[in-house]
This record gives C-alpha cells, structure tokens and sequence, in this order.
C-alpha cells in the first residue's frame, strides 16, 4: 500500500523515514548507475514492466497486488540493487506524474516498496533457492517482503499519526500477510514457468562490484540518516503528538 | 507569447514538491492553516483548470487507498482522522492538477535539468517511454489468451510470464539502440531547463507553502 501526502504528523518521523529509504535507493543506484547502457536500458525497462503489470488490472486471487509480485521478478531478473533502483524509478513517477503515492513521503514508500521487498527476496534466494528451489525461495521472500513493508507501514502510522496500535497491525499486518501469501504463491507459480520458458532470465545476475570505499560511503549515508534524525528529536513540537494526544483522550474518557 | 511566458516543466515539478511539502506539513492543531490551504488549491484549480475526467480518475482510487490508511484512526479519534483526511485531501488534489500539465515524455529531462543524476533520469525517462509499449503488449497477451479461452490465476500467470520475457528481449534492443548511439548520459534539452521567467512561479509555490504554515501560527 502506498503512504499517501498528509497522513504523517510527525515531521521529525517523517525526514527520519525518509532519509533512511532515500540512503537505500541512492546507495542502490550508486552502485548500479553509471555511464553504462546496459544498466539504464534494463533497469528503465524492468521498471516500466513494474508500472505496466500494476496498470494492466491482470485477473489474480483477491487481495494480491501486482506491485510485490514486481518486486519478487525484478529481483530475481536483476539482482537487489538494480531492483531497488527500478522500483523506485516507478515509484518517483507514480508520485510526481501520475499522484500515486506522496511526494513529501516517498523515501518511505521507497523504503516499504523497494528497499525492504527487493533485500527480503534476494536474501531468501541465497538463503533458500540451494536447498527449497527457486520457486519456494521466491514465493517465502516475496511474502516476507509484503509483511515486512506492511508492519513498517503500520509502524509509521501508529508512531506518525496517532492509529491505534492493535487494530493498525491488524487491520494492515492482517490484512497484507494474507495477501503476502497469495502474492508468494503467484511468483512461484510465474518463476516455475518462466525456468521452464527462459531460464537465463533468473540466472543469478553478477552483483555490480563495490569497492571498499563505495561500501564505506553507504555506510556514512546510514549513520547520516540516523545522526539527522537523533538530532532533530529535540525540535520537534512541545505539543503532544500524535499518539499523545490520543493517549491523553483515551485516559481522559471514563 | 503565451507558451514562452508558460513555467518550464523543470519549474512545474520544484513548483508541485514545494506546495505539496507546505500542504502535507499543514499543521492540524489550528484549522486555519487547512482553510488557507484549501483556498490556495481552490485558486490552483481555477488557473490550472485540470480536465475533470483524468482528476477524478486519479483522485478516485487514490481516496480508497487513503481511506484504508485512516481507518483505524477514524475509530478512535474520528475528528483527527476528518483532519488528517481534510489535508491528505487537498495534498491529492495539488498534486494531481500540477501534475496534469506535466507532458511525460519531456519529465525525464526535466529532472535532468532541476539536478537529478543524468543517469537516474536516463531510467526514469526509460520507465516511461517503455511503459506505454509495455501496456500494449499486455493487453494483446492477454486478449491472445482470452480468445484461446484461458480463463484465471493460471492465464495470468502464463501472461505476466510473457510480458516479462517480452520486457528483457525489448531490454536488449534498448541497450543496443544506445549503444550505437553513443549513449553518454541523458542531456537536460532547453526547453525544460530552469529559466528566468520561471521565478514568479517558484516564489509563488513557496510563499503559498509558507503561507499554510504561518496561518496556524498567526
């Protein structure tokens, strides 16, 4: 689901989350973005093929999103970070052009969409595809990337904008983890035909090459998100916050 | 005389992300700040004058989408969720009609022009001149397999597999298009670049941002 503009009150909470997925998808295209054709003309493709599978309304079991299952193929396709980078391509344009998904929260939409579905599935390739098969190691990452997209999301609106914290997790975690699961089964079911078809497609791309440097310049975006972040806690308003506030009301009623 | 008066699509974008980010941030202690605004967007859509059908068309699923995020919080505090609901609203709607004058072809370079990497907006510029080929190619997988007679999970499925086999081997050809071509970065073109003409319209974006804010403080 995508985080929308206005929803989030809590500003310090907001530049934190977004600086943390905007440090994700930056690291990501740094290392897979250069003056090289190859990486543009795939990565641009893949995420268009992202959009179009969203805008194609394909026919699949109630309540699976097209936008996970993107995610699963183009990791599997391109490999963590150039996912990352084509996902969040789509993610921008949804924003700017088309109003899908919120400007002033993209780096958190970036973070849930991209970055935390894209790591999840290719951690569960490395992890899984030797001993379960490709297929059930896309079909567990794909469904741990929706859940871990879904309980960040929830986290960001009991913490940001004062939801109550059960029925959040609930109504969103519930809610995503059933859909998390129809959207695995899809993936595998898509991976299963296309090794039959075009097995070259899922072949583990090479990782683009970092060197020590790039690795430590990843990390210095991290701690950055992390330091602004700790710094700004102190400025945020006097004023109850979000949750605050309904604490305060709920406390307040007999 | 008129189109070159007209903001760059470079200004138009900066234009979107600072009025949205002074509307999103409104705060909701003082509802004066969602008056001031809601007048301002009102004002935005008398200049603008976005076609109705592409705002409703946008604006409709993008309300269910934003009512299933403020649900939980409508059961509790429902006058905070009115609000919430009130800004995210008016955020939609900016967002939407600045949006609407945004040509896609022309917002690759465009991004190029107000300082994203040339790279990223090369991809971002792919993204969309892919994207309406894309579609086409799904729609006619999928009418192929519906006049076969494929019906369900199993021929999407089988039609998501293709589209995506299709989308690498165009992938291919695109490489080698820009490869011959001596692809070195994606250039921002002039006509989206950040001009003179196009101050008005940035300091008006951001007095109108600092206006909403000023409004719950005032």
């Amino acid at each position: 689901v995508h985080l929308a503009d206005g929803i989030v009150s809590n500003p310090a909470l907001l530049l934190g989350l977004d600086l943390v997925g905007g440090a994700g998808f930056v690291i990501a295209a740094r290392r897979t973005l250069g003056a090289d054709a190859r990486a543009v003309a795939w990565i641009g493709t893949l995420g268009a093929f992202a959009l179009a599978v969203q805008a194609l309304n394909v026919p699949l079991v109630p309540g699976a999103s097209a936008h996970a299952i993107g995610a699963g193929l183009l990791t599997l396709a391109l490999g963590p970070a150039r996912a990352i980078v084509a996902l969040g391509a789509a993610l921008i344009v949804q924003a700017l052009l088309f109003a899908d998904g919120g400007i002033t929260v993209l780096g958190v939409n970036l973070l849930n969409l991209a970055v935390l579905p894209a790591l999840l599935v290719h951690a569960c390739r490395r992890a899984l595809a030797p001993r379960l098969g490709l297929p059930a190691a896309a079909a567990i990452g794909t469904t741990l990337g929706t859940v871990a997209g879904a309980t960040s999301l929830a986290l960001t609106l009991v913490v940001g904008a004062g939801a109550p914290l059960a029925l959040t997790f609930g109504w969103l975690v519930g809610v995503q983890t059933l859909a998390g699961i129809a959207e695995g089964a899809l993936t595998a079911m898509i991976v299963r035909r296309l090794i039959g078809h075009a097995p070259a497609l899922l072949e583990r791309p090479q990782p683009a090459a970092a060197s020590g440097s790039e690795r430590w310049r990843g990390l210095r975006w991290a701690a950055l998100a992390i330091v602004v972040t700790l710094l700004l806690i102190p400025l945020a308003s006097s004023q109850p916050d979000a949750l605050e506030s309904v604490i305060e009301r709920l406390q307040a009623q007999p | 005389v008129n189109a070159a008066l007209a903001p760059s699509i470079g200004a138009r974008v900066l234009g979107s992300v600072l009025l949205v980010v002074g509307i999103a941030t409104a705060p909701l202690d003082r509802a004066r700040s969602l008056i001031v605004a809601a007048a301002l967007v009102g004002l935005l859509l008398a200049l603008l004058r976005p076609d109705r059908r592409l705002l409703a068309r946008r604006a409709v699923p993008a309300m269910i989408g934003l009512a299933a995020l403020v649900l939980p919080i409508a059961l509790v505090a429902p006058e905070r969720a009115a609000l919430i609901g009130c800004r995210a609203l008016l955020a939609l709607i900016a967002a939407i009609a600045i949006a609407g004058t945004i040509p896609s072809g022309r917002f690759g370079p465009a991004l190029a022009a107000i300082g994203v990497p040339s790279s990223l907006a090369a991809v971002i510029a792919g993204v969309l001149r892919q994207l309406d080929l894309l579609l086409a190619e799904g729609r006619r997988l999928a009418l192929a397999r519906r006049l076969r007679g494929a019906r369900g999970t199993a021929a999407s499925v089988e039609m998501l597999a293709a589209l995506l086999t299709r989308s690498a081997a165009r992938a291919e050809r695109v490489e080698l298009a820009m490869r011959l071509r001596g692809y070195a970065g994606l250039a921002p073109a002039a006509d989206v670049s950040l001009r003179r003409t196009d101050a008005p319209v940035l300091i008006a974006a951001l007095a109108a941002a600092l206006l909403i804010q000023l409004a719950a403080r005032g």
